[in-house]
């Protein structure tokens, strides 16, 4: 999707000194986290939509995917997402070329766990956002 | 003075034929998110892909996905994640491998692996058919 929208949403999230303090500084990634990157961080996605071409007010019509990951505990990754959401839902955010840019957390919040192969369990909490953008 | 009679006829009857009309577009509209999900599934041995099934609230494949899941791989352990069976204007479309929550999240364990989500992207597509169907059922 539209890379102004990422860089709003990193700038966004960085900028969240309850969200930096969990995660120890700003182990925010786009995508997925490097390999071998231990917890806590946080990562965002492009989950579905994109650009609607038929539309004549909202130009992009997508869903992302913010999560938070901890290998302490399912509470502590609930905490990142709450920050997130905090930081998220509901609030204008500013992008570079388009207006009206909204995001708007939607069922169902996401919460599920693993265990590798040395049965450490990591623990992952997240919600899936509606963005709306305008072209200007 | 006029008199103003309202013969709501017309009315009582959409009202009363409205849900079944409606749930005709969901049941449509369920087949095709199951569609835009098969083709857009991560193919390994193909069980994940062939474990998608459709919940309406006039049956569902569920037995047939399991069957196909377990033909692609033996190893395949199928679980039904749906709260039930749907009431009337509802349906469900889920994979019913455990693992496809991997491929649609990520695994948390794995930072790099490879997810591709495939069933958020299959609602996403279904938007626009919904709003097709419904006009259709109601023309």
């Amino acid at each position: 999707m539209i890379n102004a929208f990422w860089t709003a949403l990193y700038s966004r999230l960085a900028g969240g000194t309850a969200l930096t303090a969990l995660l120890g500084g700003t182990y925010i990634y786009h995508g997925q986290a490097p390999d071998g990157q231990t917890p806590p961080y946080a990562v965002y996605s492009i989950q579905g939509g994109g650009y609607t071409p038929t539309s004549r007010h909202v130009d992009a019509n997508a869903v992302i995917y913010v999560r938070g990951y901890s290998d302490v505990s399912a509470l502590a990754a609930g905490s990142i997402s709450e920050a997130i959401f905090t930081l998220l839902d509901r609030l204008p955010l500013t992008v570079t070329g388009w207006t009206n840019a909204e995001l708007i957390a939607e069922a169902p919040h996401i919460q599920f766990s693993d265990v590798d192969e040395s049965k450490k369990i990591t623990w992952t909490s997240g919600d899936v956002y509606r963005i709306l953008l305008d072209r200007n | 003075m006029s008199t103003f009679i309202l013969d709501d006829a017309v009315l009582q009857r959409l009202i009363k034929v409205s849900p079944e009309m409606v749930d005709k577009a969901i049941r449509a509209t369920a087949f095709d998110v199951a569609a835009n999900a098969i083709n857009l599934a991560k193919v390994a041995t193909g069980a994940m892909r062939a474990s998608i099934f459709v919940k309406t609230s006039k049956g569902s494949d569920v037995s047939q996905a399991e069957q196909a899941a377990n033909y692609m791989n033996p190893n395949t352990e199928f679980s039904d994640p749906t709260p039930g069976n749907p009431p009337l204007m509802t349906a469900y479309v889920a994979p019913g491998v455990n693992y496809a929550v991997f491929q649609e999240f990520g695994k948390p364990s794995q930072p790099n692996y490879p997810y591709k989500p495939f069933m958020t992207p299959a609602i996403e597509n279904a938007d626009r058919k919904f709003e097709e169907y419904l006009k259709k059922v109601f023309e």
